[in-house]
């Protein structure tokens, strides 16, 4: 039975000066962000991702994640992917993993989309033969037909999404990872992609799903994390999650400039804590 | 299954996951050379003659070389057969060569595939070198071909020359493990091998001949640089004679120094790799 469990996960990105910075006039401005790690003499060593993030996934759960840009979402899935080794804490991964984290990465442009569904069916650990057997269900439901012989240089971002996505999800993983990139993929597409999910789902899967589309969330995730300077704002049924970040969000929106929390304030609060 | 989440969990430290990589990587056997074979095809993607390239490209350097370069002085091309000396020297040498520079960036090239699955990386070099050694294989076939024809070749010899080329594939698989693992941090230094092995390619007697007892600036350059060595180990037994002990020496030395360094490197600094891509 495939399990996913987060135990007070960590990472540190380093940091190292490569040449000039860019930045015109030198000095960079001071760094605020607490989540920036500096050397004794000031230097920047490194960057603190995720704190402390801890779950557990059992067969059937469907976790999203919300979380402002820059909060750690797409970052944390790349961990559980197993891209990334945690520097802190442990994560215990049972069963086979796939996840779409970047819609330019893992395709050959050069190559047909034929080819690609043959390369990422390898990877997967599949066969030629085994995967030849699911090529119509993946031309079908990617809706891309004759578009497999071209190369997937002339694709557009939705046609990209929809290999990829079609492809992953034929292979039957029993962890699908998702980033925020269904948004590429029409109102037809995302019902689509809404019922393969719940499939895998009920194939005793885990899906992880990381999104700005609250409605996506709501119908596809039975709990959810917020994310916040990369640690857990909140965790437990998507609904209340929801909820909570909207509000937090709307009194963002809704607050005089004068008591407008940086988003910066709002983590260095939250580490304070 | 092709990922690394197994070996992660078993592994005892960074060696051990490095040790792990390599053994999980060579198994995914099925992936690399279908990875290895798509590289081959892309490159002469759309061209009129396809794979027959490598082979065209092979016979039309050492063609020319042997027309510019066999009348030059200080060539010895009484005691030695300068067209075989060359065309069998500048075979491995482009394996060399070729093993040298995309080892440096192998891991760059793969980023694609690294930061998209939890694959083991050694994957990518397993891939690399069979994608160089198919070319290898069809040339040494070809010349072998042409060269039991023309010249007066030893069967046994030739025996012998072959069978050094695991050596050759244990070299390109440890200098990829170093060198693509230093590159993809240091980035500079993947400039750096592709110009050096551009200035090693004359400082290695390859298109010139040297004396192995002999004295004089050329002939201690040729002494002293250990790629000397690795060809000589292939292109004294085609010629029909034993490569010399100063040679066997250097290359076994060279192999054995290298994996280790190659291995440590590797495994001890496999878990950044990601971060630096």
């Amino acid at each position: 039975m495939p399990s996913l469990i987060a135990e007070k996960l960590g990472l540190t990105l380093p940091i190292f000066k490569s040449g000039r910075s860019g930045m015109k006039g030198g000095k960079p401005p001071v760094h605020r962000d607490p989540r920036f790690l500096t050397s004794g003499s000031g230097k920047l060593t490194g960057f603190k991702v995720l704190t402390n993030i801890s779950f557990e996934l059992r067969t059937g759960d469907r976790l999203g994640i919300v979380g402002r840009n820059g909060s750690g979402k797409s970052t944390l899935l790349s961990v559980l992917g197993g891209i990334y080794e945690p520097t802190e804490g442990e994560l215990k991964v049972d069963g086979k993993v796939r996840g779409i984290f970047n819609l330019s990465l893992g395709l050959n442009n050069d190559a047909t989309g034929y080819r690609n569904i043959q390369m990422l069916g390898l990877v997967a650990g599949l066969t030629l033969d085994e995967i030849e057997h699911k090529i119509p269900e993946i031309a079908e439901f990617s809706e891309l037909d004759e578009f497999l012989m071209m190369p997937v240089s002339v694709y557009s971002s939705g046609m990209r999404m929809r290999l990829l996505f079609a492809t992953f999800t034929a292979f039957r993983p029993e962890i699908l990872l998702l980033d925020e990139w269904l948004g590429t993929g029409d109102v037809n597409f995302r019902q689509k992609a809404g019922r393969k999910m719940q499939e895998i789902v009920e194939d005793a899967g885990i899906v992880v799903l990381a999104s700005h589309n609250h409605k996506l969330l709501q119908e596809n995730c039975n709990v959810s994390v917020w994310l916040e300077g990369g640690q857990i704002a909140m965790y437990g049924d998507t609904q209340e999650v929801i909820a909570a970040y909207e509000d937090q969000q709307a009194k963002i929106k809704n607050a005089k400039p004068e008591e407008q929390q940086s988003p910066l304030k709002a983590i260095e609060q939250s580490h304070a804590e | 299954m092709s990922d690394m989440f197994e070996a992660q969990r078993r592994a005892k430290g960074s060696l051990g996951l490095g040790a792990l990589d390599i053994i999980q990587g060579f198994k995914e056997f099925y992936l690399w050379s279908n990875l290895a074979i798509e590289d081959l095809r892309s490159s002469y993607h759309r061209t009129y003659f396809g794979y027959l390239w490598f082979i065209l490209i092979y016979l039309i350097q050492i063609g020319i070389f042997i027309l510019i370069f066999a009348p030059v002085r200080g060539i010895d091309t009484h005691t030695t057969n300068y067209p075989a000396y060359l065309s069998f020297g500048f075979l491995i040498w482009m394996f060399i060569t070729s093993g040298i520079t995309t080892g440096a960036r192998v891991f760059i090239n793969a980023r694609g595939w690294i930061l998209s699955a939890n694959v083991p990386y050694s994957l990518f070099l397993f891939r690399n070198c069979l994608r160089d050694a198919i070319p290898l294989l069809i040339n040494l076939v070809v010349i072998l071909t042409l060269a039991f024809f023309i010249w007066d070749m030893q069967p046994l010899s030739v025996l012998i020359s072959l069978a050094t080329l695991p050596v050759f594939f244990i070299n390109f698989f440890w200098v990829g493990l170093l060198l693509g693992t230093i590159c993809v941090r240091f980035r500079d230094i993947e400039q750096l091998v592709s110009v050096a092995m551009r200035v090693i390619f004359f400082l290695t007697p390859i298109i010139w001949t040297y004396d192995p007892d002999g004295a004089g600036f050329r002939n201690q350059i040729a002494i002293y640089n250990p790629l000397t060595h690795f060809i000589e180990l292939f292109r004294r037994p085609m010629l029909g004679e034993w490569p010399t002990e100063l040679s066997l020496l250097v290359v076994a030395v060279v192999t054995v120094v290298g994996s280790i360094t190659g291995f440590l490197v590797f495994a001890l600094n496999r878990r950044r790799i990601p971060f630096w891509l």
